[in-house]
């Protein structure tokens, strides 16, 4: 484990989700999303997981890249520009948000092991793809290819 | 070996993941644009995908790190439906904005 990697993500990881939230313009919330992808990818490659963290970083990369591209294609940074952009208000939710995390963090921190196993390899989480979790994939799959179907429909749809 | 530094490290891993849950959450709840607010689902999503691969590496767990691979396909239905509906409702409306749309319904 790289400590200074994996520090160095995680707080690339929360600015850009802090990113998402704060601009004004959504193309930059848009590269908010793109650097906490990064970090997310970054910490568990300095954690030495197999597999997700260069599935994240080309599949949530593309993700960040396609959103920004419909930002791009809508022009929503002129019309959001000098709105109200807050649809509440954010003293009343930052409250609320903090005692969740609170709230799920502490359950969450105290489910890791005193003594941290070695992290599951590629091929052992390739193989629980294949063995332990096909049907929940392959409803996945069914699910991305009907998004894909509805959203080819929506946009071709005429007014 | 494990020293209590990586327990920490793994800790703060889990906290950092569990905190991009609850910042797309707060995206889909204050933010306006419908863009911004898919944007939001696919955070949470993604931090939900971090907190699943940190315990299932720190447990050796390879089941849940196939479970927030799953996330992540699921993340990538939700953005691909979302900018499509996002797109759509600009070209029938003229706008993309949740507040607007609700005024234009009535």
């Amino acid at each position: 484990m790289a400590p200074w990697l994996l520090l160095a993500s995680l707080a690339l990881a929360v600015v850009g989700a802090l990113a998402l939230i704060a601009f004004e313009s959504p193309s930059r919330s848009a590269g908010g999303l793109a650097t906490a992808v990064v970090g997310s990818a970054g910490a568990l490659a300095a954690l030495d997981v197999g597999l997700l963290p260069g599935l994240i970083l080309w599949c949530g990369g593309a993700l960040a890249l396609f959103l920004l591209a419909s930002v791009v294609l809508v022009n929503v940074d002129a019309e959001e520009r000098g709105q109200r952009r807050m649809r509440l208000k954010p003293a009343l939710l930052i409250p609320v948000l903090c005692m969740l995390w609170a709230a799920l963090a502490n359950e969450l921190m105290g489910a890791v092991p005193a003594h941290l196993a070695a992290p599951p390899t590629s091929a052992e989480v390739t193989r629980a793809v294949v063995e332990d979790l096909t049907l929940p994939f392959a409803l996945a799959v069914v699910a991305v290819a009907t998004a894909f179907i509805t959203a080819v429909a929506l946009v071709r749809r005429r007014t | 070996m494990t020293t209590l530094s990586d327990v920490l490290l793994a800790q703060a891993a889990v906290g950092a993941g569990v905190a991009l849950v609850v910042l797309g959450l707060g995206a889909m709840l204050l933010r306006r644009s419908i863009l911004v607010v898919v944007m939001g689902g696919v955070l949470a999503l993604l931090g939900a995908a971090l907190t699943l691969g940190v315990l299932g590496g720190a447990r050796g767990d390879a089941v849940a790190v196939a479970v927030a691979l799953l996330f992540l396909v699921v993340a990538a239905a939700w953005a691909v439906a979302g900018a499509a509906v996002a797109l759509s409702t600009y070209r029938r409306r003229g706008t993309e904005n949740l507040d607007e749309l609700r005024e234009l319904r009535g």
